[in-house]
C-alpha cells in the first residue's frame, strides 16, 4: 500500500528511529511502512495519523 | 541493575531462575537415577524429579514467551504468526506424507525398518514432523523477514 509516511517524517526533519520511537515500534516496521512492504494493522494506522494529524485515507493509499 | 525497572529486574530474575531450575533440576534427577540402578524407591524419585522439573521450566518458559509477545513489536508478531502458520503447516504436511511412505513401504527406506514395531514407526513419525514443522517455521520466518528487508 503506498504511503506518505517519508514525506511526513521528512517534513518534520525526523529519522526513521525518530518516527520508531514515537510510534512504539521497531525502526525496521518503519521502513517496511515506508518501502511499502508492510500494512500496518488498524491500532498503528490510528496512531501514525494522530501523530501526524491526518486522516488514515490522507495517508495511505488503496491501491485497488 | 540499579538503573532497571522494577519490571526488568523480575523478568531477568525469571529468566535466570528458569536456567538455574533447569540446571539444578536436571542435575538431581541425574544423582537419583545414578542411585536408582540400587534402590527402586530412588528410581521412582528421578522419574518424578525429572518430570517435575520439566513442567516448571515449562510453566515458566511459557510465561516468559507471553511475557516477550505482549512487548513485541506488530511486525515481529506478525511474522511469526504467518512463519507458523505456512512453515508449520508445509513442514506437517511434508512429515505427514514421508511418514505415510515410511509406515506403508518401510524397507523401501531402510531394510532396518522392516524390523520396526508400528508403535516405533509412529513415534519416528512424530518425531520427524515436528522436525519438519520446525525447519518449515524457520525458513517460513526467514522468508518472510527477507522479502521485507
Amino acid at each position: 500500500m503506498k504511503n506518505r509516511l517519508k514525506v511526513l517524517r521528512a517534513e518534520r526533519d525526523w529519522s526513521q528511529a525518530d518516527l520508531a520511537q514515537r510510534l512504539d515500534v521497531s525502526r525496521q516496521t518503519v521502513n517496511a511502512l515506508e518501502t511499502g512492504k508492510y500494512d500496518p494493522s488498524l491500532p498503528l494506522a490510528f496512531r501514525i495519523a494522530r501523530l501526524f494529524g491526518q486522516s488514515i485515507e490522507a495517508i495511505f493509499q488503496d491501491e485497488a | 541493575m540499579s538503573g532497571l525497572s522494577r519490571a526488568n529486574r523480575r523478568l531477568i530474575g525469571v529468566i535466570f531462575g528458569t536456567i538455574a531450575v533447569a540446571i539444578l533440576g536436571g542435575i538431581v534427577g541425574g544423582v537419583l537415577m545414578v542411585l536408582g540402578r540400587k534402590s527402586p524407591l530412588a528410581a521412582g524419585l528421578s522419574e518424578l524429579a525429572v518430570a517435575g522439573v520439566m513442567v516448571v521450566v515449562m510453566v515458566m518458559t511459557l510465561w516468559l514467551t507471553a511475557r516477550w509477545w505482549r512487548a513485541a513489536d506488530e511486525m515481529v508478531r506478525e511474522a511469526h504468526k504467518w512463519a507458523w502458520y505456512w512453515g508449520g503447516s508445509a513442514g506437517i504436511a511434508a512429515g505427514g506424507v514421508l511418514f505415510a511412505n515410511v509406515a506403508l513401504f518401510p524397507a523401501s527406506f531402510n531394510a532396518s525398518l522392516a524390523d520396526a514395531t508400528p508403535s516405533q514407526i509412529f513415534i519416528g513419525g512424530v518425531g520427524l514432523c515436528f522436525l519438519l514443522q520446525i525447519a518449515g517455521y524457520v525458513l517460513a520466518w526467514s522468508g518472510w523477514w527477507f522479502a521485507r528487508r
